[in-house]
């Protein structure tokens, strides 16, 4: 199957040359590099305000060369992920908690719908009084975050869900539980993972942020010592890895959703089985 | 029916203001008996004072036109400058092919984590305020407005050309009439984002407006005055997001 696939590839590459639009973005990349080095070598800046390229690949060997780095990595990976998992867990259950039970949907409607579009960092000053300026914030933070996304998807999924399929969970007289993991939760796969797609995207961005604004560990809180020490292209080092960091994380949920959206969804079983 | 439906919604309504009332309530019980400690939690009466103050004191109104003015400069540069580059795109096939998933991936990407760049460049000020709210704006007007042309029934363009319309007129009568709900779309999204991280960049950079008004009272320690100001933040993202809407409901029936 592979063989077939790399004979076909290579086939077509003979066949055609690059497509123009391929073209287009190499001359683009090229462009832009030409002219940000131009820019880095001419002077017409102050030191490092635009550094070359090769500054900054320089800067990032050495920042990963180093033990510190992996601990900031590590306590930001941490925040982010314990802060996603607390907000996402209570999103997807209110969430499904909303859906089965209309009234109580409505009502909480108008509080998520208008707390959910507000900026979430403007909460940050409550959470550091709350949970002090170290880990504990930013993991509240994520939390913040993750939840609204989800919550929203997994309302939006229930609402959706076929009304057969809750009569017949009733009709066999299935338990609170049994009927959150045998009828809501196979059928709410895809919103779910929608939601939680935007939930990881926000809960980083929301980690990195507080970090940034006030803390004493993580990528957010190197980044921005190396501003204040006017270490311009190891501040770019820093970001360039948070943007690849964000992107991997994008793309693994995004494989994930297009998985199960592919192979439809997946049995009830699987699904308890996974849990 | 109807009828019903209204009934239920203001039931929700009421049951949901009173929750809330309960909740205030409890919050007040919590702090007056020390359960919680003031500096955590001030009680809502502390925090309707701080409110009062602040309007006495803090011009919370000039913040809040400060940062909606800001906002809405950021969208309005992002729709002069996105929807001529978004027809670029669609006119110059090639180049709409080759950019348009890299500006998919900057939407996607956590854009205001670029904002220590900005203030490399250009320092702590509205230029950073201004081109990081740019930057949110104008990647969703760009793309809309190119999928929007894209989707111009060919009809429509084959009725023009047998009218020998000229490009212009093409431009003004049939092309952005036909792509105009495609295009508000996108600039329905750059008008929810922008604010968000208008408000976001005010308060981590102490910018002035009501995200710099959360920072400054965080700063002086004024807990009842920071819940003040967030919950003045929280009034604005609403009423203007309830304005978004209205003005998205008026667009449509005309």
């Amino acid at each position: 199957m592979a063989e077939v696939e790399l004979a076909m590839r290579i086939r077509k590459s003979g066949e055609t040359r690059l497509r123009p639009e391929t073209r287009l973005q190499i001359a683009t990349v090229a462009g832009v590099w030409i002219l940000w080095e131009a820019l880095a070598w001419s002077g017409l800046f102050y030191r490092d305000i635009v550094p070359s390229s090769f500054k900054v690949i320089v800067a990032m060997g050495r920042l990963l060369a180093t033990g510190a780095f992996y601990g900031h990595l590590g306590t930001t990976a941490y925040e982010v992920l314990v802060g996603f998992a607390i907000g996402a867990a209570a999103g997807v259950l209110l969430g499904i908690l909303f859906g089965a039970r209309p009234f109580l949907g409505r009502v909480m409607n108008g509080y998520i719908l208008a707390l959910a579009p507000a900026p979430k960092v403007i909460f940050l000053p409550v959470l550091m009084t709350a949970f002090g300026i170290g880990v504990g914030s930013k993991i509240a933070m994520a939390a913040l975050s993750a939840f609204f996304p989800t919550v929203l998807s997994t309302a939006a999924g229930m609402a959706l869900i076929n009304p057969t399929l809750i009569k017949v969970g009733h009709s066999f007289n299935a338990t609170a539980v049994q009927m959150v993991t045998r009828i809501y939760l196979p059928a709410l796969v895809l919103p779910v993972i929608s939601g939680l797609r935007l939930g990881l995207g926000v809960a980083i961005v929301g980690t990195l942020i507080a970090e940034i604004k006030l803390s004493n560990a993580g990528l957010g809180f190197i980044a921005i010592q190396y501003y204040e020490r006017f270490r311009i292209p190891e501040m770019y080092a820093v970001i360039v890895i948070i943007f690849m960091l964000a992107a991997a994380a994008n793309w693994l949920m995004t494989r994930l959703s297009d998985r199960l959206g592919r192979h439809g969804m997946p049995s009830s079983a699987e699904i308890s089985g996974a849990a | 029916m109807r009828t019903g439906i209204m009934r239920a919604g203001t039931r929700a309504l009421i049951v949901g203001l009173g929750s809330l009332a309960v909740l205030i309530g409890l919050a007040q019980v919590a702090v007056s008996a020390g359960w919680i400690s003031r500096f955590i939690l001030p009680a809502p009466t502390e925090i309707w004072t701080a409110m009062l103050e602040l309007f006495a004191e803090e011009h919370p109104l000039q913040a809040a036109i400060a940062t909606v003015g800001r906002t809405l400069s950021a969208i309005g540069l992002a729709i002069a400058i996105g929807v001529p580059c978004g027809w670029a795109l669609w006119r110059y096939r090639t180049a709409g092919r080759a950019y348009e998933g890299w500006l998919g991936a900057l939407f996607a990407s956590p854009k205001l984590l670029l904002y220590p760049l900005f203030l490399v460049m250009m320092g702590r000020g509205f230029g950073t305020l201004l081109v990081m709210g740019w930057l949110t704006a104008v990647i969703p007007i760009v793309l809309k407005t190119r999928e929007g042309l894209v989707s111009v029934p060919p009809v429509l363009i084959r009725v023009g050309r047998s009218f020998n319309l000229t490009d212009r007129q093409m431009l003004w009568k049939i092309l952005l009439p036909s792509a105009a709900p495609v295009i508000f779309t996108g600039i329905r999204l750059s008008v929810i984002y922008t604010l968000i991280a208008i408000i976001a960049l005010e308060f981590l950079l102490n910018l002035g407006g009501l995200g710099g008004l959360v920072d400054n009272l965080y700063d002086r320690y004024d807990i009842p005055g920071t819940y003040a100001a967030i919950v003045l933040v929280l009034i604005l993202s609403i009423v203007y997001f309830r304005i978004v809407e209205r003005i998205q409901a008026w667009l449509r029936s005309s």
